[in-house]
């Protein structure tokens, strides 16, 4: 059932017009789906409010204080109801002034290693006051490090990631996977440990239990004694006491001696207070991208979780100024730690932050030594393991570099393309060149080209000229016998051998005598995005230099996402000889540092950004600190100061779009830590580790990405300036953030014991 | 056992502040079903009668959601003899402990209800009210909108999707602002 169909059918529910089988289907839900059961009792609530609300109900009119009288009338004497109805009207008054107490609900104090991810289901409490509170009900799971548990009486439970626990009472946990070590000793309690077939309760002792993935569960006992019992049986199946060995125990009570495992209680308050690396913590959270902003090399800003890959600054912004510190109480950081001044000025963009490949060097290159079909094969050099996508069936490239067009000259739909994946990035020069032997095209033609789209299909729509695999700067070649001219192309026209902008080649290379000839084709980005350009060369066999047969043009579609080969119908045929695609930065021609960029992707589903940010406290502005978006002049999802210095986190939602704000202002000279974390569930921001803002209703599952990235701009929504102030540490993820990761961030990196 | 004045006025105090709660307990109890007031009427007599038995300091609204509980499940009864489709029981009371777990101030959510409804379009907001105010079934009150129930079911659903995020909305921001 999905979203939709469960909320009609809750809507059915309340309006009580649901099917038998409707009914079936929403209870199996409602028992499996935390979700569906908030959503239950969101309608509950509309209901008993749109209700109340119709009806005009004054609360006091509701009590049947008239039936209750009434009742009582014919119980007792008249008098004891008329003094009963006085009574309640003078008591009316005096309750307002009651306040009803309610017993607090059980709970687990929660403390982490530094290191630690970890999550918890459920009824966790908001640890805005800086600490977790896990309550009865709840669900832990450790993935790594160590968490500590403790009830009110005073015992002490840890967990060793990976590992997995729920309590649904607070001192009887059930173990589901990993390490759960207990020590109730000064605490005079009792913990009973469950396990999926066992029962192990303590009696006031140290011990440790393992549920491994395969396998009957460990017991490893320190100290005191515990007892064991099957949990389908309920019997004793073993009395435990201490001796320098664990044991395993089935379910039958088979026991089977194992190494005693060391606990962690000794070392746990030094562990529990030792501080992390901030870099390693926003490392073992998994961002998918991750940048100090040192600015390490000429000018790029690295991913520092994806080597190689970079992203890009305008000149304006001041790389080398200091980051948070020591001496300012981030531990995690380091005395050499850099951040970037965002100047403020209208500059576009400040910091392009996606994650794309820093190309440089040979990037393919094939000599064609296979044999078989092309299709599947890897080139010689290949970058990031691509192979070849060539039409199959029938085989028109052969891994040995043969081409031949199926069928007759004049079958259009016998053409194809032989390519492999490859997406430019901005600020480089591609040189894609290819040796082409003995071509004889027999009115059909062969090219070679940058293109967008893949097929192991043949057919017109699959040969650069239009459709499936589209030409984006390109070059076809036919034979001298052909009176139609070799061309060089941008985009494409839908016409066989046509394009957009299709021209002739230069000079006598127009019409080539075929056999062998050189191709190249040159594509400029080092403009960025709206600014590529291609040139076109040629080189037939005995001449030592190419000659530019189309001078440079700009493209007309920059959407890139192959290169490769095609041919254009049956009858041609010859053999490439040599392929290859290099790459070079362009370092010095622009001003604009001309590091590589292509699309972040931010979903819209989920995700969070996280970032330490310093504004000085006069000449606040509303300033943009990030945006992203589908395009330079969207802002889908952001976050920005307001001119008090408060941060606010926006995310367009469908018909009612989320702006959180928090309450305090961050622009007082000291560096803060700022996250957003969306998900379909809830919108939260932090600052400094708490929460400080968040919107939970549901949000539907949003699809798409945002392609466009920035940090310390962005399109002039909600009238926002770019920020003024500097950046440091920014962290993307493709999924949410928990509370305790963000906390943990700030805490690893402040070094907080 | 006849009630005191001190202890009318506990009783008085302890049914105005939690029946509106109690309300939202029932309706998770029966969704969909005729009689949420009547049940809740009978809970008030019973909590009523009851409130000599009532520890003070112990849990009212826990007290009063047991005897609401036994009051629908007799009401679940007679109903049953009508051969009514209604939601499991065990699962119905497991989904009411939510729900009444869950219950805010419900005055804030009055307002907040208010303002969302402020917010709808104006035919929306007259159908929505339309639809409590007329307390007919779905294909009844179809017949008297002159539009299809489905068509009005699918209305119907789009509306209380909005109110119901924009209420949420609203308590979660007051929430954080306050």
């Amino acid at each position: 059932m999905n979203r939709r169909e469960l909320e009609m059918n809750l809507q059915d529910l309340f309006d009580g017009q649901i099917e038998a089988e409707a009914l079936h289907t929403l209870e199996q839900q409602l028992r499996a789906d935390p979700d569906a059961r908030d959503l239950y009792r969101d309608y509950a609530h509309l209901h008993n409010a749109m209700q109340l609300r119709a009806d005009g109900i004054d609360l006091l009119h509701v009590v049947p204080m008239n039936r209750v009288i009434a009742r009582r009338q014919r119980r007792y004497l008249r008098r004891a109801v008329i003094s009963t109805a006085a009574a309640l009207v003078v008591s009316t008054v005096i309750a307002g002034l009651m306040i009803a107490t309610q017993p607090q609900t059980p709970r687990l104090t929660a403390t982490a290693t530094a290191d630690t991810r970890w999550t918890v289901d459920g009824e966790a409490q908001d640890p805005r006051k800086g600490e977790w509170l896990v309550t009865k009900g709840s669900t832990v799971r450790v993935l790594s490090g160590t968490v500590k548990l403790q009830p009110e009486s005073g015992a002490a439970l840890v967990m060793q990631g990976p590992a997995h626990a729920s309590f649904p009472e607070i001192e009887k946990p059930v173990l589901h996977h990993g390490w759960l070590w207990i020590d109730s000793a000064d605490s005079g309690c009792s913990v009973e440990v469950g396990t999926p077939e066992l029962l192990v309760r303590d009696v006031g002792t140290r011990f440790g239990v393992r549920v491994p993935e395969q396998g009957p569960a460990e017991v490893h006992l320190i100290d005191g004694r515990v007892d064991v019992f099957a949990k389908s049986t309920t019997e004793k199946i073993a009395s435990l006491e201490p001796e320098e060995r664990g044991v395993s125990i089935t379910a039958a009570g088979e026991l089977t001696g194992l190494v005693l495992e060391r606990d962690p209680f000794p070392d746990l308050d030094e562990l529990l207070t030792r501080p992390a690396s901030y870099m390693t913590t926003v490392r073992s959270q998994n961002p998918v991208g991750y940048w100090r902003l040192d600015d390490t090399v000429g000018g790029a800003l690295l991913d520092e979780v994806t080597p190689g890959f970079a992203g890009r600054r305008h000149p304006a912004v001041k790389t080398g100024e200091s980051g948070p510190s020591p001496a300012g109480g981030f531990c995690g950081f380091g005395e050499e730690n850099r951040a970037v001044h965002v100047p403020g000025l209208a500059v576009k963009p400040p910091l392009l932050l996606g994650s794309a490949a820093v190309h440089s060097g040979v990037l393919f290159r094939d000599d064609f030594d296979g044999e078989g079909s092309l299709h599947g094969t890897q080139p010689d050099v290949t970058l990031n393991g691509t192979q070849w996508m060539a039409v199959s069936s029938p085989s028109n490239f052969g891994a040995d570099g043969g081409f031949e067009g199926a069928g007759e000259a004049t079958a259009s739909d016998r053409g194809g393309s032989a390519t492999l994946a490859f997406t430019p990035v901005d600020g480089m020069v591609y040189t894609l060149e290819a040796s082409l032997r003995g071509v004889n095209s027999k009115g059909a033609w062969i090219a070679l080209g940058f293109a967008d789209g893949r097929s192991s299909k043949g057919g017109k729509n699959r040969r650069f000229a239009n459709g499936e695999v589209s030409g984006r700067a390109w070059m076809l070649v036919r034979d001298g016998t052909e009176t139609r001219p070799n061309q060089a192309l941008l985009g494409t026209s839908g016409t066989t051998g046509g394009g957009a902008d299709a021209s002739a080649w230069a000079g006598p290379l127009a019409h080539a005598p075929g056999g062998d000839l050189d191709l190249r084709v040159i594509l400029d980005t080092a403009g960025g995005p709206g600014n590529w350009t291609a040139t076109w060369w040629a080189k037939p066999s005995g001449d030592k230099d190419y000659t530019k047969v189309r001078d440079s043009a700009a493209l007309i579609n920059e959407s890139i996402s192959s290169v490769g080969f095609a041919v254009s119908a049956g009858g041609i045929s010859g053999t490439i000889d040599h392929f290859s695609l290099r790459a070079a930065p362009v370092t010095s021609r622009h001003a604009m540092p001309k590091q590589a960029h292509r699309p972040a992707n931010v979903a819209r589903k989920e995700g969070a950004v996280s970032l330490w940010i310093r504004r000085e406290p006069r000449g606040i502005r509303r300033e943009m600190l990030w945006s992203a978006g589908e395009n330079p002049r969207d802002a889908s999802i952001h976050a920005h100061l307001t001119e008090d210095g408060r941060v606010g986190f926006f995310i367009e939602n469908g018909r009612y779009d989320v702006l959180v704000n928090s309450e305090e202002s961050v622009a007082d000279g000291r560096w803060h830590h700022l996250a957003a974390s969306w998900s379909p569930s809830s919108v939260n921001l932090y600052v400094d580790g708490r929460l400080v803002a968040n919107d939970t209703d549901h949000r539907g599952i949003q699809q798409g990405t945002l392609p466009e990235l920035r940090f310390g701009g962005g399109p002039p929504v909600f009238n926002a300036a770019p920020f003024r102030g500097w950046i440091d540490e920014i962290a993307l993820w493709d999924r949410s953030l928990t509370i305790a990761e963000v906390q943990h961030q700030v805490r690893s990196a402040e070094g907080v014991k | 056992m006849a009630l005191n004045v001190n202890q009318q006025a506990e009783f008085v105090g302890q049914i105005t502040r939690h029946q509106a709660m109690l309300r939202a307990y029932i309706i998770s109890l029966m969704p969909g079903m005729d009689g949420v007031d009547d049940v809740l009427q009978e809970t008030s007599v019973v909590l009523f009668e009851k409130f000599a038995t009532f520890q003070p300091g112990t849990n009212f609204r826990a007290w009063a959601c047991a005897i609401a509980r036994l009051e629908v499940k007799a009401h679940r009864r007679k109903l049953l003899r009508q051969r009514c489709l209604m939601l499991d029981e065990a699962l119905a009371e497991q989904l009411a402990e939510h729900t009444a777990a869950h219950h805010d101030d419900s005055d804030e959510r009055l307002r907040a209800l208010n303002r969302c409804l402020g917010r709808l379009e104006e035919s929306e907001r007259e159908l929505i009210e339309h639809r409590y105010f007329s307390k007919l079934t779905l294909e009844g009150f179809a017949a008297r909108c002159g539009r299809p129930a489905e068509s009005l079911r699918v209305s119907l659903f789009r509306i209380r999707a909005a109110l119901r995020k924009c209420i949420k909305g609203e308590l979660a921001i007051n929430s954080v602002r306050s």
